[in-house]
């Protein structure tokens, strides 16, 4: 089921529709607008309604469902306004925790609405049998004249992104979908930018830290997921610092799938925060997404090891001060050129080499807790085990260090 | 007036200095991360237009850096994709947000 954002830019639309077409409606057709006012009511009670919009809203008087035209314009808005009252009426928690700017931004597009409405039935319909007559409609849309003002945006999370009955793949689907965009441009070593480095690290960030607010819900099943809860965040923080790039270097292009993907990455673990806390399928979902977040920071690494060796890199003249425009006279400030120099690219490798390690530090840490032992498991008698050389570390690790570039290729 | 070329690079190298500004502050929360999220995403947005940011001095916090580059795109609303705004309202009034805390 769309997200509140989703129904209200649809909401918008289908004003807008409404009030750019051709004809008026009928006066059958406008007998949706019970259905609208019913609903709006049922929103705006929820967000501190303007006093006068609901005394006419209440005095109009109840219209038979029977008279409804399915495919009208109006009814078409009423049934969304339907859908946003019941999700706003399932949270009502949410609700009352939003700030006032989303609130008003909410009533102001729901008023709009009204506004809107009204007056198209106003119009169509003067002296409207379904109602005792045109001053109330009149009224609304006085009422609400301010509000059709007030520029349609989106609110922001958790309002914003409630919905009915979230799909439980939604997560790992997102997941997936990023993954797949993220190591698709990482790969290619024409096509990779500074902020496919950027976002695939603040989007590791982002799915660490959540992992670190999941494995911290008790359960009292898994105490060792708990204990993984730290190192996540601390994988968290270094993540953040590899997505740090200093504003004066950068690898341009365009990104755009890989932008689409990491947004709704972005809204799917914002609503996993909004789950039920302690339910093991949330732990699932977030184990599966480290899973595909460590890959991502493989092919992170070795697409970056790969561009400082090549000097794809580019600086910005003005950041190389004067010294750099007299020995190359023909040079911009504003210009930008291939990176002369190694170590604005080995402080982003360092970041993303500790980011690297401490993911996977919380990962060791999460799938081999201290304390356990994969070989005694509850229900099984006791058994030999052949004891060997400890070998904590299974996964191969890059190489960090730089080898002369290969070519002078820039962007 | 400067060229709208101009306005908009120097738009796009204040929003890096924002998303760097964020990045690089502790951030228990989560929020800065959050929030250079959808500011790496209006970069992208704009170099999408073929923009090159402009090297511009950093101005004293991301909120500042992130006003200056809303001021510099209000100027040039023709040329604007009509998708950043949204995005760049979002930024400014959460930025602005954390700056009151």
């Amino acid at each position: 089921m769309a997200a509140v954002n989703a129904l209200l830019a649809a909401l918008h639309d289908r004003t807008l529709d409404l009030s750019a077409q051709p004809s008026m409606p009928s006066t059958t057709e406008i007998s949706g607008l019970s259905r609208v006012v019913g609903n709006a009511i049922r929103i705006l009670a929820l967000i501190d309604p303007p006093p006068d919009v609901m005394t006419i809203l209440q005095a109009m008087p109840k219209a038979e469902p029977a008279e409804e035209p399915v495919n009208s314009p109006i009814t078409t808005i009423g049934y969304t306004l339907g859908v946003l009252a019941d999700t706003l009426n399932a949270n009502p928690e949410t609700v009352r925790n939003t700030g006032h700017a989303d609130r008003g931004q909410l009533r102001s597009q729901v008023l709009a609405t009204l506004h809107h409405v009204a007056t198209v039935s106003l119009a169509a319909c003067p002296v409207d049998q379904a109602f005792s007559g045109p001053a109330l409609i009149r009224d609304l849309a006085d009422a609400t004249n301010a509000a059709s003002y007030v520029p349609q945006g989106d609110l922001h999370e958790p309002i914003g992104l409630l919905a009915l009955g979230q799909s439980p793949g939604g997560l790992d689907q997102a997941v997936a979908r990023w993954a797949e965009a993220a190591i698709e441009i990482l790969h290619s070593p024409t096509r990779v930018t500074s902020y496919a480095f950027q976002r695939t690290a603040a989007t590791i960030a982002t799915i660490c830290s959540t992992a670190a607010a999941t494995f911290a819900e008790p359960t009292g099943e898994r105490p060792f997921e708990v204990a993984a809860s730290a190192p996540l965040t601390k994988a968290s923080q270094a993540w953040q610092r590899a997505a740090d790039w200093p504003p004066e270097i950068r690898l341009g292009g365009r990104t755009t799938e890989l932008r689409h993907r990491s947004q709704d990455l972005d809204q799917a673990l914002a609503t996993h925060r909004l789950g039920h806390p302690g339910a093991p399928s949330r732990q699932a979902a977030m184990r599966a997404a480290l899973r595909a977040a460590e890959k991502v920071a493989a092919c992170h690494k070795s697409a970056l090891i790969q561009v400082i060796n090549r000097r794809n890199l580019w600086i910005s003249v003005e950041a190389l001060g004067p010294t750099y425009l007299t020995h190359h006279p023909g040079a911009s400030r504003s210009d930008w050129v291939p990176h002369p120099a190694t170590r604005a690219g080995e402080a982003l490798l360092d970041a993303c080499t500790q980011a690297g390690r401490a993911l996977e530090t919380a990962l060791d840490q999460l799938h081999h807790p201290p304390g356990t032992s994969t070989a005694a498991t509850p229900g099984q008698g006791p058994r030999w085990e052949t004891v060997s050389a400890p070998n904590r570390s299974p996964r191969p690790r890059s190489p960090t260090a730089l080898t002369p570039p290969s070519r002078g290729i820039a962007r | 007036m400067p060229d709208a070329k101009h306005d908009l690079a120097d738009a796009l190298g204040h929003l890096r200095h924002a998303a760097h500004q964020l990045l690089a502050e502790p951030d228990p929360t989560g929020q800065a991360l959050a929030l250079a999220s959808q500011i790496l995403d209006i970069e992208n947005l704009l170099e999408e237009l073929d923009i090159e940011p402009a090297f511009v001095p950093a101005a004293e916090t991301a909120a500042d850096s992130l006003a200056t580059a809303g001021r510099l795109l209000g100027r040039r609303p023709d040329i604007v994709p009509s998708k950043i705004w949204p995005a760049l309202q979002t930024v400014l009034v959460q930025a602005g947000d954390r700056g009151r805390r």
